[in-house]
């Protein structure tokens, strides 16, 4: 399966969400059933890189795609006096909340290219939104592998599952420095 | 305030139990019973997605790293000249 070369934001009707197969079933099942209604109820945004060549039913495979959504992180105020003299901080953040590549193109490092496309997409979103970080929740231990190795680090404290964030600052030097 | 309308088709059975809640819990119809249940349940998962809160240790290292603003390692530095030379935009 070709890829063409640019990511677009998912459109139901161009692109074939049920031929989506990543190996990871929630991943698939988030493509087919959520990815485009959250994107019309403005929490997830979704961008897909199609195939190149439109598959029988007249639409273009998504070779791979991911889904962001602004978010925040609270600070467990305490819940004494003490409380009025802290500041309150739910600081903003980006969640990247799916990011998955189609097994037929799997194993040609299409992921780490997804994976910076993404940070990409955020470092501009914020030049109108600021965050401190992107956040990734790992659905298994060979999600955890992928982004460690890239300097993702372990958001302590978090509950469930494996939780890692990249700082912004960081993510805003990779693409200023060229 | 403005309103709007939703039509539920529902089993029948659902329908007896939740107006026996509702009638327990003193509401006036159905409705005003479903439509507490809707906000409240719909400010309770909004807020879920949309937030995660730390402890004040966790929260605190959190922005410690953030400010520090490492440099991006050398992985990542050079995934990102491989998207580059990929041409994919």
């Amino acid at each position: 399966m070709k890829w063409s070369d640019t990511f677009v934001q998912l459109d139901k009707q161009l692109h074939d969400r049920a031929s989506f197969e990543c190996g990871e079933p929630e991943l698939n099942s988030y493509l087919q059933k959520h990815a485009s209604r959250q994107m019309s109820a403005g929490v997830g945004h979704t961008l897909v890189l199609p195939s190149v060549e439109v598959n029988p039913s007249g639409m273009k495979n998504i070779c791979a795609f991911f889904t962001v959504a602004p978010s925040s992180l609270r600070r467990n105020d305490l819940p004494s006096m003490n409380a009025k003299k802290l500041p309150h901080y739910p600081v903003p953040v980006f969640l990247l909340a799916q990011l998955a590549v189609h097994t037929e193109c799997q194993g040609q490092g299409l992921g780490k290219i997804t994976l910076i496309r993404a940070l990409k997409h955020l470092s501009r979103v914020q030049s109108v939104l600021p965050a401190y970080a992107v956040i990734v929740d790992c659905l298994n231990n060979s999600a955890e592998h992928f982004y460690l190795r890239f300097g993702f680090q372990e958001l302590i404290g978090s509950t469930g599952r494996t939780r890692l964030f990249l700082p912004m600052n960081t993510v805003n030097q990779l693409f200023n420095k060229g | 305030m403005a309103t709007a309308r939703l039509d539920i088709r529902l089993d029948d059975r659902v329908k007896r139990k939740a107006e026996k809640a509702a009638a327990l819990l003193g509401m006036k119809s159905l409705t005003e019973y479903i439509v507490k249940l809707m906000d409240e349940d719909s400010s309770k998962v909004i807020s879920e997605y949309e937030e995660f809160t730390l402890e004040n240790d966790a929260f605190d290292k959190f922005m410690e790293v953030c400010e520090a603003a490492a440099e991006p390692d050398e992985y990542l530095r050079k995934a990102a000249l491989t998207a580059k030379r990929s041409g994919i935009q």
